[in-house]
């Protein structure tokens, strides 16, 4: 008992130990965020329609008749496509749904099929929205929404495409949200 | 003596404004004899210069134009006529002149609809998916109407609205080059032309537009078939009324070892499902089985209609229309060849929904390359122009509800004798 040293003179409970914890959490947490890749997102344009695609989507080549050609590759097949096409004129957007997916009759779009389409007017824009999926590949179905915008005399396409576990409902909302007629 | 004077003056005068009376109403008199003996649409002319000089050019001066000269038709021949007539109405065509010259037709179904058609039938429609813009055409100075596209009124219902507005436009053109230009301000009516209720495009078969596989091209093994010919750009026709769309592209194939050709309709409702499918097929003799051969040259077109109305049958549908090989159509169950067997779904189906009505008539000298040509012009426009004259045989192969075999019935009393 004698010489002994009261381990908190001030009479205050210790609380170095969850201070020290919280400390190394805090960094770790810190340096978790520096370290991981944000979800980013990157402007594109085709003719006068604009839109924004995540950064996993890399353009390439488009070939007819699209003006831009997006994808994030998986192998032999892409796992989510994004075409667009904006330089269109005169056209409503059921012409523009038929034209889409017409090549089904030479079996270009083999099990196509097609949930409710969904249109919506706002003063002179008007957007169709048309679920569908088909067979990308043997045994490995793709899903999709395509986006048909229409404003006075112009009109746009959209389409998001891919295996449906990377083309979530979040990432076509995502895109298609994003999608505006400019000048 | 002045009063005198004053007097014989005065009487004289009065004497002169009777004579000026009595010849304007004899120069009246004369104008109203000659008038009778020119012919109407002269005395229109006519009545409609006066009328014109007399406001100074500003008058409308009885330009009205009314659809009722559109001749109505008379009931079909036979209930199957009037079956196909539901599907694909006959119309009669008749032509109409407005004030200005203009010419047009008016083309009337027998359920009242009525199409304005100032000749701009679809012929290369715009490819819009590649940017084409639909583009106007100039019908007169100061009137222009959009190219591939049609004004189809329901009941007849604006189709005056539309010729009278093209009228105004015209008059108005004029007016406002004339010299009386000025005048021309103060007539502030808009005349627009309203818009065109039915839009024509086209777009291609055989450019895949998203990623995916490549079509496994190859003939069937069957006797009677029609496929998608994948060259020809198909015709996409909007109705703005009914929100809905169809497809129609072009088909060939074989009917016992000679080669046949026609088209397909593919309609969908404003929610992209599938409503109806309509073929026709064009051949020399009537494809159906049992049919004695008819004197002379014949062609025959076989319409083929399956409405599309439950969930199931648009499941089966679209896997029928969205075929890795392609649009393929068996004809031998349909004509009433074969029987479906059981565990074909889609074949049981088709016998028991499609309605097939195979119209067979002397054939011109062009033959069956010109039908295959109006075949595929009647279903892109969803219309029959009258061809009652030159029919020979009527037959149809009515659906079988047990999914039996079906049987073709010939109507003697539907052709003229």
């Amino acid at each position: 008992m004698t010489g002994s040293r009261p381990d908190n003179p001030s009479g205050r409970r210790s609380l170095g130990l969850p201070r020290r914890t919280l400390l190394v959490g805090t960094v770790a947490a810190a340096a978790l965020v520096a370290g991981s890749t944000p979800a980013r997102a990157a402007d594109a344009r085709a003719g006068d329609l604009s839109f924004r695609v995540p950064s996993a989507v890399l353009p390439k080549t488009p070939s007819p008749p699209w003006q831009w050609y997006g994808e994030q590759s998986g192998g032999s097949l892409p796992v989510a496509s994004v075409l667009a096409r904006g330089d269109l004129q005169g056209a409503s957007p059921q012409e523009l749904q038929t034209a889409l997916f017409a090549p089904q009759l030479t079996g270009n779009l083999p099990g196509l099929q097609f949930d409710t389409a969904r249109l919506s007017t706002l003063v002179d824009t008007v957007q169709l929205r048309q679920p569908f999926s088909y067979e990308a590949s043997h045994g490995v179905r793709h899903t999709g929404v395509a986006l048909m915008i229409s404003q006075g005399e112009r009109a746009g396409l959209l389409v998001v495409v891919g295996d449906s576990r990377v083309v979530t409902a979040g990432m076509i909302d995502g895109i298609l949200g994003s999608a505006r007629l400019t000048s | 003596m002045a009063r005198r004077t004053r007097s014989v003056e005065t009487a004289y005068r009065r004497q002169k404004f009777i004579d000026r009376i009595v010849v304007g109403v004899l120069l009246i008199a004369s104008a109203a004899g000659l008038m009778s003996v020119l012919p109407g649409a002269a005395q229109g002319s006519v009545r409609r210069l006066g009328c014109r000089i007399g406001s100074l050019g500003l008058g409308a001066c009885g330009e009205q134009v009314s659809i009722a000269s559109a001749t109505p038709l008379g009931d079909p021949r036979c209930s199957e006529l009037e079956q196909l007539d539901g599907y694909l109405p006959e119309v009669s065509s008749t032509r109409f002149t407005l004030p200005d010259g203009l010419h047009g037709r008016l083309l009337r179904s027998r359920a009242g609809d009525i199409t304005v058609d100032f000749g701009f039938l679809p012929n290369d429609p715009p490819a819009i998916l590649d940017g084409q813009p639909r583009g106007t055409r100039q019908l007169a100075p100061g009137v222009e109407l959009p190219r591939d596209a049609e004004w189809w009124q329901p009941g007849g219902q604006g189709a005056d609205s539309v010729l009278q507005a093209i009228v105004d436009q015209r008059r108005r053109y004029r007016l406002d080059r004339s010299p009386l230009a000025l005048f021309g301000a103060l007539d502030n009516r808009q005349d627009d032309i309203p818009d065109p209720t039915v839009l024509y495009s086209s777009t291609r078969l055989d450019r895949a537009t998203l990623p995916g596989p490549r079509p496994q091209s190859t003939s069937p093994d069957l006797d009677r078939w029609v496929a998608i010919d994948p060259a020809p750009s198909a015709v996409i026709a909007y109705n703005r009324i009914s929100q809905e769309t169809s497809l129609i592209a072009r088909i060939s194939g074989f009917v016992d070892g000679r080669p046949t050709s026609g088209a397909l309709r593919l309609t969908r409702d404003a929610a992209g499902r599938p409503t109806q499918i309509m073929v026709a097929v064009t051949s020399a003799e009537s494809p159906a089985p049992h049919q004695p051969v008819l004197p002379g040259q014949t062609v025959s077109t076989t319409y083929i209609v399956i409405p599309v109305t439950t969930d199931a049958e648009r499941m089966l549908a679209d896997h029928w229309l969205s075929s890795p090989k392609g649009f393929t159509l068996d004809l031998s169950p349909l004509l009433g060849w074969t029987e479906p067997t059981a565990r074909d779904q889609l074949n049981a189906w088709l016998s028991r929904a499609a309605d097939v009505t195979i119209l067979t008539s002397a054939s011109d000298a062009a033959g069956t390359t010109t039908v295959a040509d109006r075949a595929v012009q009647e279903l892109t426009t969803l219309r029959r122009s009258q061809q009652t004259a030159q029919l020979r045989r009527v037959t149809v192969v009515a659906p079988q509800p047990d999914g039996s075999r079906r049987v073709p019935v010939t109507d003697q009393q539907c052709v003229s004798r």
